[in-house]
This record gives structure tokens, C-alpha cells and sequence, in this order.
């Protein structure tokens, strides 16, 4: 599969997905926050987009912890929560994204989640990262390697 | 004497190909320079008896910008990484310098050797234990193997191997159950020294793998510390594999590596504003879980029967 064909649904939530906080029956005390804060209710980002997506995973979570033990849904609905998070990590894995849980209390209060750093400006004590190779750029001419940047495609071949 | 300041801001496994070339030009010109550095990883050359500290104003100090362009020439040529930045400075400096040893060149002190590992402390034993590095940076998810697959190696280690999960923090390290979870608990330093103490380790193409070859061994032990590495078809395995390294590769497998190293980036785009995210950057052949196909062909279950290679042969011989 070529990554152009990647259908953008896998990186991002399902059109279905809604916030849960706009539901009639949500209830804040089973809201995780995400890196200490609440998530914004509306972003347009789409790592805020999967924090959203994996914050409500856990919010369903809570949701089901928060069940009586003993209760005959509560271990079944247990498992299927975890399911969905482990699920919704599978799914957004080829782009680094996870969450660590806090639990307090027998419910999952906070989800760590790291962001993809942006490419910082290049600095004297900035660490670059790796040389990459670009095949046959030995064999360019010199003269075509000077002068304004250019774009270049390379076969890598 | 040439006196000489290195500068390199490269990654750690670069800096570690640094070194080996400095203590190789040593040793090839005995006497002739100082030498001093600038990278971006101080900790690698601690305790260094290559360097001199050096003022870059002083009169007859140069300052040499390293880098490894070899690393173009990588797929057909037959060099290793190690070569890289010895030809560049042989090149630059109009020099012989030869490779001397197939490793990275780290130094501990004294006291470093001495002191226990803080794994054996919290095992409370000198038990063996395999650093595990379960992802990276976010720069070349290329390297990447799926968290689950590092999952599966766990599981099916189960009682037979101890693994120490290591990771920098803000990197993609995703928990794993079943290991000691060391991520985000060292220094560069001391990672090197958690690394000193351990019987192998298990990653992908990343820091990690130099250091298994680099970092000294504990007196008494003559074998080479394994090493078992997750490699795919990104780098040519003659470019990176270590004597002694079990490095998993798919080069000559697919089209996409056919005769050497795609040397892409990343399998799909991460939105970061990087120019990594291009599509001549992109992996060409990705499966519909995002994990790159050279990546997808390593099973777990070899993964798995590399590291227990190691370990069988460390137990007694039957009868």
C-alpha cells in the first residue's frame, strides 16, 4: 500500500466520533484530564483530535470502573474499554501516539501523552538529528549543488 | 602539534562513530594532535583520553565541522558506519587515518566500573538482564516496530529473560508489560552504565546498538554483549551490523530495498512541519496497520529465538 493511499480516517477520529461532553448524560467526575488540563472542546489539530478520541476512551473506562463490583456488566464492559484503548494505540502507532494513564482511586484521573516535537530552528546546542543518505548525490556535478536552494527529487534508487 | 576541535550536533549513535574515529586517528598519528570536541553529547566523551581541552581562539586551533558523507555511497560500497567519519576527516585533513577496532569508543572510570548496577539493585541480585528499546525518535518512524510485536518478544520471554525497558522521555516509547520500566530514569551516562552491566540488548537501529559494541565489558567477560537488532530494510546491514549483532534485515527481499537501504524516513506523514514528511521521504510499501513492510516481515517469534540464542549458549552444556 502506498502511504498516499492511506485513507486519513486511520489517523484520525471516526466522522461518527463525538464529544462526550456535549451529551446529555456526561458526567465530569469520569473525565480524565490529558497532560494535567482539560482538552479543549473544540481543535481542529489532529493530535488534539486523537487526545480527545483517547481521553474518551478512558472516560469510558471510569464509566465502567465506576460500576458496583459484582455488578454483571462491569467486568465485561471493563474489558471492552481496555480493548478500545489498546485498539485506538494500535491504530495511531505509525504516527508515535499513546497515552499513560494515572490511575487515583481505582479510576484513571490524568493520560500522559507525548507530542511529536516541531523541528526546532538549528541551534549551537541543538542535537540534529541523523545524516540520511540520498543516493547518487555524490555524482552531481559541484556547480549544481551552489547557487539559490532548489528542489530536488531523488530516485533513491 | 595540529591541534583540532571536532564539532558534530548529530545524534547520539552518530557521536558514538565520532568517537571511534578520534581514538583512530590517535592511534594511526601517535603524538601528532590534540584534539578536542563539541557535540551534542558530552556524556560520550567523558573520561575520553583523546581530548585536550582547547580554546578555539587560540592561534593554530581549527575547527572541524564532521560529517559522514560516505553514508551516500552507502548501498554500493563496501564500508560500515564506522568508516564514515574517518573519511571525511581524512579528506578534510589530508590524512591516512585507519579503523582500529570495529566499535565505538566509550570510557568509564574506575569508580563507574565499580559501582553496581541499579538494576541489580532493584533485583536485589546480580540476576542478567536485556535493555529493551521499544521505539524512538520521531524523526525516522521508519525505524519503528509495532509496540505490539515488542509486546509479543516480552511474552514469549516470559521467565527466561529479564528486560529493563529504557527510553528518553518526549520520545515514542510506548509502556510494555512484563519488563522493569527503566524509561525516562537516566543520563546519557547512565544509560551507558546500564548498558555496561547488561547481557544483551534488544532494538532497532538507533543508539542502543552502538553502545552494545561500544561500551567496555565487565572484567571476566570474554564474549561480545549481545545484541539483537530490529533492523528492516532502511540501512544496508553491512552499514550498521556489529560483530557479533543478530541484525535482522529484509535488504534483497522486497523491491523497495532490493539491492541496499531505502534510507527513507518515515511510513506515513506526521504533520510536524518536517521536510521528512515529503513523499520522497515516505516509505513506499506500508501495511494497513502503518507499520513499514520490511518491518511487518520480522516476526516476533525470531526476535524472540535471537535473544534466546544468546542465553541458551550462556547456560551449562548437557551432558
Amino acid at each position: 500500500m502506498n502511504p498516499e493511499n492511506l485513507e486519513p480516517h486511520l489517523l484520525s477520529p471516526d466522522a461518527g466520533f463525538s464529544d462526550p461532553r456535549l451529551a446529555p448524560d456526561f458526567c465530569s467526575a469520569w473525565w480524565p484530564m490529558c497532560n494535567g488540563t482539560d482538552l479543549p472542546a473544540l481543535s481542529l489539530d489532529a493530535h488534539d483530535q486523537r487526545c480527545l478520541e483517547l481521553i474518551t476512551a478512558y472516560y469510558e473506562l471510569n464509566r465502567q470502573l465506576a460500576l458496583p463490583e459484582g455488578s454483571p456488566s462491569r467486568s465485561a464492559g471493563v474489558v471492552r474499554a481496555r480493548q478500545s484503548i489498546d485498539q485506538l494505540e494500535d491504530r495511531y502507532a505509525p504516527v508515535g501516539f499513546f497515552g499513560e494513564p494515572q490511575f487515583v482511586d481505582g479510576l484513571c484521573r490524568n493520560v500522559s501523552i507525548v507530542r511529536p516535537g516541531l523541528p526546532g530552528l538549528l541551534s549551537a546546542a541543538s542535537s540534529l538529528s541523523s545524516q540520511f543518505a540520498i543516493p547518487g548525490l555524490e555524482e552531481l556535478p559541484a556547480e549544481e549543488l551552489t547557487g539559490p536552494p532548489a528542489f530536488r527529487r531523488w530516485s533513491h534508487g | 602539534m595540529d591541534k583540532y576541535i571536532f564539532e558534530s550536533r548529530l545524534s547520539p549513535g552518530d557521536i558514538v562513530m565520532l568517537t571511534a574515529a578520534v581514538r583512530d586517528l590517535h592511534r594511526s598519528y601517535p603524538g601528532r594532535f590534540q584534539t578536542d570536541v563539541r557535540s551534542s553529547c558530552p556524556d560520550l566523551w567523558t573520561n575520553n583520553p583523546h581530548l585536550t581541552p582547547l580554546d578555539p581562539s587560540e592561534p593554530g586551533v581549527r575547527w572541524i565541522p564532521c560529517h559522514y558523507p560516505l553514508i551516500h555511497r552507502s548501498n554500493q560500497e563496501p564500508y560500515h558506519f564506522i568508516h564514515g567519519f574517518i573519511e571525511h576527516l581524512n579528506q578534510e585533513l589530508g590524512l591516512n587515518i585507519r579503523p582500529t577496532e570495529f566499535r565505538g569508543d566509550l570510557h568509564l572510570s574506575g569508580e563507574e566500573r565499580e559501582r553496581s548496577s541499579p538494576i541489580h539493585q532493584h533485583l536485589g541480585s546480580r540476576s542478567p538482564y536485556w535493555l529493551i528499546a521499544a521505539g524512538g525518535k520521531y524523526d525516522y518512524t521508519l525505524k519503528w516496530w509495532h509496540r505490539r510485536r515488542w509486546q509479543e518478544v516480552v511474552d514469549q520471554l516470559e521467565g527466561q529473560v529479564q528486560f529493563v525497558q529504557v527510553g528518553e522521555p518526549g520520545h515514542y516509547h510506548p509502556p510494555l508489560r512484563g519488563v522493569l520500566d527503566w524509561r525516562g530514569k537516566t543520563s546519557l551516562r547512565e544509560l551507558i552504565l546500564l548498558v555496561y552491566h547488561a547481557e544483551g540488548i534488544l532494538c532497532p537501529v538507533t543508539l542502543l546498538m552502538h553502545l552494545a559494541a561500544a561500551v567496555p565489558l565487565p572484567p571476566g567477560r570474554s564474549r561480545l554483549r549481545g545484541c539483537v537488532v530490529v533492523a528492516g530494510g532502511r540501512e544496508p546491514a553491512h552499514w550498521e551490523q556489529y560483530p557479533g549483532h543478530q541484525f535482522h534485515h529484509t535488504i534483497g527481499q522486497l523491491d523497495c530495498c532490493a539491492t541496499g537501504g531505502c534510507w527513507k524516513s518515515r511510513t506515513v506523514p506526521l504533520g510536524d512541519g518536517s521536510e521528512l514528511d515529503r513523499p520522497e521521504a515516505l516509505c513506499v510499501d506500508v501495511t494497513p496497520f502503518g507499520l513499514a513492510r520490511c518491518m511487518d516481515m520480522i516476526s516476533s517469534a525470531e526476535i524472540a529465538d535471537s535473544v534466546l540464542r544468546y542465553c541458551r549458549s550462556s547456560s551449562p552444556k548437557l551432558p
